[in-house]
């Protein structure tokens, strides 16, 4: 769901938004993807990008690091808490005495 | 990327009239919240302690959570309000101290930012000021080969592990349980600008393990 940024949080990063460098685009990579810059500086950075093959490899690469991470979360341990049952009673005694 | 929930499958997380069917005596209601949430809660308090007390801590929070039911305003969502339980918890166990977040675990060095990449590998000079010298390199996997990778996963998780207290937990919540920005916020109690800090260190910190690993592997 994209948001509006609540608020120009990194204007001090992009120093020339004319002239974004390398070394400034992989600071701000996750603002970027967050859509937290504000609407001139995320333009800076596309229009970077458009040139910039590099920092294409980049973005992509964190990009799929956010992706690897989400894949290590495993769903396989989906047993539920020994205590589940017990309190799923004491839930269900709230009916009994209101 | 994700799927998401239309009205007839809705998270019970997500739905309004969960908190009320619990509080109503409904006992599967409560059974189907802690089927959504309990793996997110396993995982997170996994970042901190042990797997068995990692257990210990979840049932401790989902005890909390039904003996707190009654005073829970809804000020914030019950998704984020169980985790801040969690939280709090393993905290304690864990001994960490962490209602502030230090400077050194933004990743900020006492002199200034410590950056994403190394600076040596941006150029210093008039002509190449800023831009990459020794730029990345593509990897060799695809990523979807990269996904199905185990050898990668471990790595991706034990990086994640290995970061410091506060970009672990941003991480964990943000990536890997993907939690939206503003319960991470609420539930670490931490600013925006602190989360996206934090959550950018962490990414930067696993990408350059993954570049370490293809870089050997190529």
């Amino acid at each position: 769901m994209p948001s509006q940024p609540e608020e120009s949080e990194l204007s001090d990063f992009i120093g020339n938004p004319l002239r974004v460098r390398c070394v400034e685009v992989v600071e701000i990579v996750t603002h970027y993807l967050d859509n937290a810059l504000d609407a001139r500086d995320h333009e800076a950075v596309d229009t970077h990008l458009a040139g910039c093959e590099d920092c294409v490899v980049y973005v992509s690469q964190i990009r799929l690091t956010i992706k690897l991470a989400s894949a290590t979360n495993q769903r396989s341990h989906v047993a539920l808490p020994a205590n589940t049952a017990e309190l799923a009673s004491l839930i269900a005694s709230r009916n009994a005495h209101p | 990327m994700f799927v998401t929930p239309n009205s007839k499958d809705i998270l019970p997380s997500s739905d309004p009239a969960t908190l009320d069917a619990i509080r109503g005596g409904d006992g599967e209601a409560f059974e189907a919240l802690v089927g959504e949430l309990t793996p997110g809660l396993r995982g997170l308090a996994r970042t901190y302690v042990t797997d068995a007390l990692a257990e210990e801590v979840v049932q401790e929070t989902w005890t909390a959570v039904v003996n707190s039911l009654d005073s829970f305003e809804g000020r914030s969502s019950l998704k984020t309000w169980i985790y801040r339980i969690l939280l709090n918890k393993v905290r304690t166990l864990a001994g960490r101290e962490a209602r502030i977040v230090p400077f050194a675990a933004l990743g900020l060095s006492e002199d200034g930012v410590s950056p994403a990449v190394e600076p040596e590998r941006f150029g210093d000079r008039l002509l190449t000021d800023g831009d990459w010298v020794i730029p990345p390199t593509e990897w060799t996997d695809a990523p979807s080969e990269a996904l199905e990778n185990d050898e990668i996963l471990r790595l991706v998780r034990e990086a994640i592990d290995e970061l410091p207290g506060s970009q672990r937990e941003v991480v964990e919540l943000r990536d890997v349980q993907q939690l939206p920005a503003e319960e991470v916020c609420e539930a670490l109690g931490i600013t925006s600008v602190n989360q996206r800090v934090l959550l950018h260190r962490g990414r930067a910190a696993v990408r350059n393990k993954l570049e370490d690993y293809y870089a050997v592997a190529a």
